[in-house]
């Protein structure tokens, strides 16, 4: 029977169906195939699907980031970020990266740093003799750390859906991040030592403390966020929402760049953003409710095993197979689908699910900035207007520094565990 | 007819959304500043989130939002992929018809269990999904109905 759902979901996704339709109306041939059980256990899972305190964080997150996006704070990270790195060698590009990394700590969405920050990284670094394809590139490598640096919206629905700890997640994302981001400016470095891509002068302690003092207050939004989690006064749910009070008091008092007017249309954005990848998850429900009575989970598990017991040999075929449909498919869609297959194999093996879940979340961000689906190179060719075969060329030098770190991640689980492990009861 | 569904989903939308963000930054300060917890937040903040979900999901079914892979189908005929698309809202309309009827049988089964802390029916949260599934349902006849006129005008 599993074979038919498959079919039919491949059939009925490949016409244009909005995916979470076509997992719904899979859910409910494969229920009539079953013949003993009532329709109405389709409803009943969707709604039990996407009722987890743990999931309000999603919209709380992408609601706080949109808030500080509108209150006109990417330029200032920006600024910042220029005058901490822009006189390295290949300044603006090392800019591009930092304020990512910054940008990273207060959005959990790589398409919200690829959107936000992208137009005002590109103007500069145009304007400062980089060629277009380039900044492009850069621009689009650097939106893939915002789901692995935290608060991360990939991180809430793998915790949720395995009932894992978020703060651990959110925690264990910060290494493998941070390493991300440093290859990258490594890269840019020599590419721009090769290219004499220009920089900024020394900045001098007046313009660093200026810079400094303009984005002092969105800095110190990660800083409550996560001191809040990490040290047990908030949960992360809780955290997001004082996020969002916070940002609407920065965003709505401070800068006034945000009236109440303003408020319903950024809701509903968020509310629609969130629903999208909800409605997905609400109807892998019933989905996986199939895949359990027909004990597919154990039968995949004891394939796997079969064949072998190496974790380290599973874990490659792991990071093979999301590559190749993190690459061709919406990465949140993915994590939904392949989540409930693959953690039971991978806690049979023995591998900590807090490593797995990052080992994950990092392949499948690699998968959004990869040919010939990564939707950040769809958003980037929108907003650069450089032609989106030429950004699939320009990006390969970028996704190597970041399959090395993949590697580095997947084989030594220190480098996701140490921060959760010792950080964390 | 459209504009106006559309326009009260925004509304219903906003509202739960603002309700839950309200609910869940009253239990931090409730715990911390009034240090009183508040034990119907958590089940209060996941209805408005269920709510809002399910609203915002029709207005992205509206709104086309709702992710979809669209490579194969663009690399058809006009004529063809008109009637695919015609057939894929067809099916989408009796999958909305079946769930809007099994969800109001859990609805009406659910009717008398209670919440255990809010002590409200368990029913509403379920009643979402007939809600946004009727309006997705609207949405869908006008997308039927456009495609439609769409597909005789490449034939005539």
């Amino acid at each position: 029977m599993l074979l038919i759902l498959i079919i039919g979901f491949i059939v009925l996704a490949s016409v244009r169906m909005p995916i979470a339709l076509a997992l719904g109306i899979v859910s409910v041939i494969g229920l009539l195939i079953l013949g003993d059980l009532p329709l109405a256990a389709v409803p009943h899972k969707m709604v039990n699907g996407i009722d987890s305190y743990v999931f309000l964080a999603i919209p709380l997150f992408l609601l706080a980031g949109r808030l500080m996006n509108a209150g006109g704070i990417t330029d200032r990270i920006f600024k910042f970020a220029r005058s901490l790195v822009g006189s390295i060698s290949g300044g603006l590009a090392h800019a591009n990266v930092m304020a990512s990394v910054i940008f990273s700590w207060m959005s959990g969405s790589a398409v919200a740093a690829v959107g936000g920050l992208g137009e005002i990284e590109l103007k500069a670094m145009k304007e400062n003799g980089f060629d277009g394809p380039f900044a492009a590139s850069v621009t689009t490598a650097a939106s893939v750390l915002g789901p692995i640096i935290p608060p991360s919206i990939p991180f809430i629905i793998y915790a949720a859906m395995t009932e894992n700890s978020v703060g651990k997640l959110f925690l264990a994302g910060v290494v493998p991040g941070l390493l991300m981001a440093f290859s990258l400016m490594a890269l840019i470095y020599f590419m721009s030592k090769a290219r004499k891509y220009p920089r900024d002068r020394l900045p001098s302690f007046k313009q660093l403390l200026h810079a400094s003092k303009q984005a002092f207050l969105p800095l110190l939004m990660p800083i409550i966020m996560l001191g809040g989690i990490v040290s047990g006064i908030f949960t992360p749910t809780e955290a997001a929402a004082v996020a969002v009070a916070y940002a609407l008091l920065i965003s709505m008092w401070v800068y006034k760049s945000v009236t109440v007017k303003d408020l319903p249309g950024i809701f509903i954005e968020t509310m629609i953003t969130t629903a999208v990848v909800t409605f997905i998850i609400s109807m892998t429900s019933p989905f996986s409710f199939l895949l359990t009575i027909e004990e597919t989970g154990k039968a995949i598990t004891t394939s796997v095993i079969a064949i072998t017991e190496n974790k380290y040999l599973v874990l490659f075929l792991v990071n093979i197979l999301l590559l190749f449909f993190g690459a061709i498919m919406e990465a949140g869609v993915v994590l939904i689908l392949f989540t409930p297959i693959l953690y039971p194999l991978a806690i049979s093996l023995g591998i900590d699910p807090i490593h797995f879940g990052v080992v994950m979340v990092v392949n499948l961000m690699i998968g959004v900035a990869t040919p010939p689906m990564g939707v950040c190179l769809f958003v980037m060719s929108h907003i650069s207007g450089i032609r989106i075969e030429i950004l699939m060329r320009k990006i390969l030098p970028f996704l190597i520094p970041m399959l090395i770190i993949l590697f580095l991640v997947t084989y030594f689980p220190v480098l996701t565990t140490y921060l959760p492990d010792n950080w964390m009861k | 007819m459209n504009r106006m569904s559309n326009s009260f989903l925004n509304w219903v939308t906003v509202i739960t959304a603002a309700a839950f963000l309200l609910v869940v930054l009253m239990t931090v300060v409730s715990r911390y500043l009034l240090k009183t917890p508040v034990l119907s937040s958590i089940e209060l903040s996941r209805l408005f989130f269920v709510w809002s979900c399910f609203t915002a999901a029709a207005l992205g079914y509206y709104r086309k939002s709702h992710i979809a892979i669209a490579l194969f189908i663009n690399k058809l005929p006009i004529t063809l992929s008109t009637a695919v698309t015609l057939v894929v809202h067809l099916l989408s309309l009796s999958f909305f018809i079946v769930i809007i009827y099994y969800s109001m049988v859990v609805v009406n089964t659910l009717w008398g269990t209670r919440l255990p802390i809010l002590g409200i029916s368990q029913s509403w949260f379920y009643l979402p999904v007939p809600f946004s599934f009727l309006f997705m349902s609207l949405y869908n006849i006008e997308f039927i109905q456009e495609t439609y006129f769409r597909l005789i005008k490449k034939q005539g």
